[in-house]
């Protein structure tokens, strides 16, 4: 991987960082977290120099959940100011039904990702707070009013076939 | 048998000495305000123990004795601070996290307010700019806190709708509430509320 970092955004901080955490990411096999741009260093827009800045998970849904048997594919994008402020993470949109998710943008309501950051979090562990995010849907913050208000009136049963039908429609 | 020494490469090692952990185990002893001796075997272990290569910072997660990112001499030029909660963070590192607006001024591992430990060695030449940096904090908590009061306050008895979903950075609805609302809400100090 080919490390350009004097026309980087980055600060020298960030990206020694950012190169520990690939080096940790590549060498573990439970959550698929990848540099989206792929392996050879080439990021999304074609600059080998960004391609750390953003980053694609794939998410199983939990097998004790409505999402059991789907995959999502989770966006993270690395601030310049990584590791002080937390990274950008969002679902594609319309692809996510999911009462902490707004269906429309795909943006995730998780305080981890905001007011309650630490710089010794790592793009690994947002990706695994999104994960139980999956399992455990907090209704006190809906981003997804539908889901949210079925959600606090306890049907269960039109909660998961609600989101088992988004799912279907993709 | 004769040998000849033609050359010779000293090697030496150091760490930085947080002395925390020793302190700790040395409060059970009833005279646990006497220096712990530094070259007792316990301390030793202890201190090989606090140092080992996987203890690292775990802001830029450079081990302690190495530099954080933005520096190349190890020691004195990049130092390491101990937290009264007994955290550990190169000095240019926390020093630059509790300077954002989302560190609340908390320590990154257990959300305490991060406060130097008193009494440790080498803490010392940092105590000065902490307390400054703390103290700068804790009043921009306050004006935040004030601010936020006050706005609510001339909210509710304006009655001015705020269309405010989490950014914390009110955003004004054209048309509604008089001038004078207006004019005395100081939006420009809201600058670090974002994020």
């Amino acid at each position: 991987m080919v490390m350009s970092g004097v026309e980087c955004n980055f600060t020298w901080a960030t990206m020694s960082r950012l190169m520990k955490e690939y080096r940790a990411i590549r060498a573990q096999k439970e959550v698929a977290l990848r540099p989206s741009g792929g392996e050879s260093g080439a990021g999304a827009d074609g600059d080998g120099e960004d391609s750390l800045r953003a980053w694609t998970a794939t998410l199983e849904g939990p097998a004790d959940s409505p999402y059991a048997g789907a995959s999502f594919a989770l966006d993270l994008e690395v601030p310049a100011t990584y590791p002080l402020a937390p990274p950008v993470a969002r679902f594609r949109p319309r692809a996510m039904p999911h009462v902490n998710v707004n269906y429309e943008t795909g943006e995730i309501c998780l305080d981890i990702l905001k007011g309650e950051w630490s710089p010794v979090y790592n793009l690994l562990y947002v990706v695994q707070a999104v994960q139980r995010l999956l399992r455990e849907p907090n209704p006190d913050s809906p981003l997804n009013l539908e889901l949210g208000v079925i959600m606090r009136e306890g049907d269960l049963a039109a909660y998961r076939g609600l989101i088992r039908y988004y799912i279907q429609q993709q | 048998m004769r040998v000849t020494v033609k050359k010779a490469y000293p090697v030496f090692s150091w760490s930085w000495d947080t002395d925390s952990v020793a302190r700790d185990v040395y409060c059970n002893n009833p005279e646990h305000n006497v220096r712990p001796d530094i070259n007792s075997e316990t301390y030793a272990f202890l201190r090989n123990y606090r140092n080992d290569e996987d203890d690292v910072c775990g802001i830029c997660r450079v081990s302690y004795n190495g530099v954080c990112p933005n520096c190349k001499i190890p020691g004195r030029s990049c130092p390491l601070v101990v937290g009264s909660c007994n955290h550990s963070f190169h000095f240019h590192c926390i020093y630059r996290w509790l300077d954002t607006p989302t560190s609340k001024g908390l320590c990154p591992m257990c959300r305490q307010e991060f406060t130097l430990k008193p009494e440790v060695l080498i803490n010392e030449p940092h105590a000065q700019k902490f307390m400054e940096l703390i103290s700068r904090n804790r009043e921009r908590r306050l004006a935040m806190e004030r601010e936020e009061q006050e706005l609510n306050n001339e909210l509710r008895e304006g009655g001015v709708v705020v269309d405010e979903p989490d950014q914390g950075v009110p955003v004004m609805q054209p048309g509604l509430g008089s001038d004078e609302e207006e004019d005395e809400i100081d939006y420009d100090s809201n600058d670090g509320m974002r994020m």
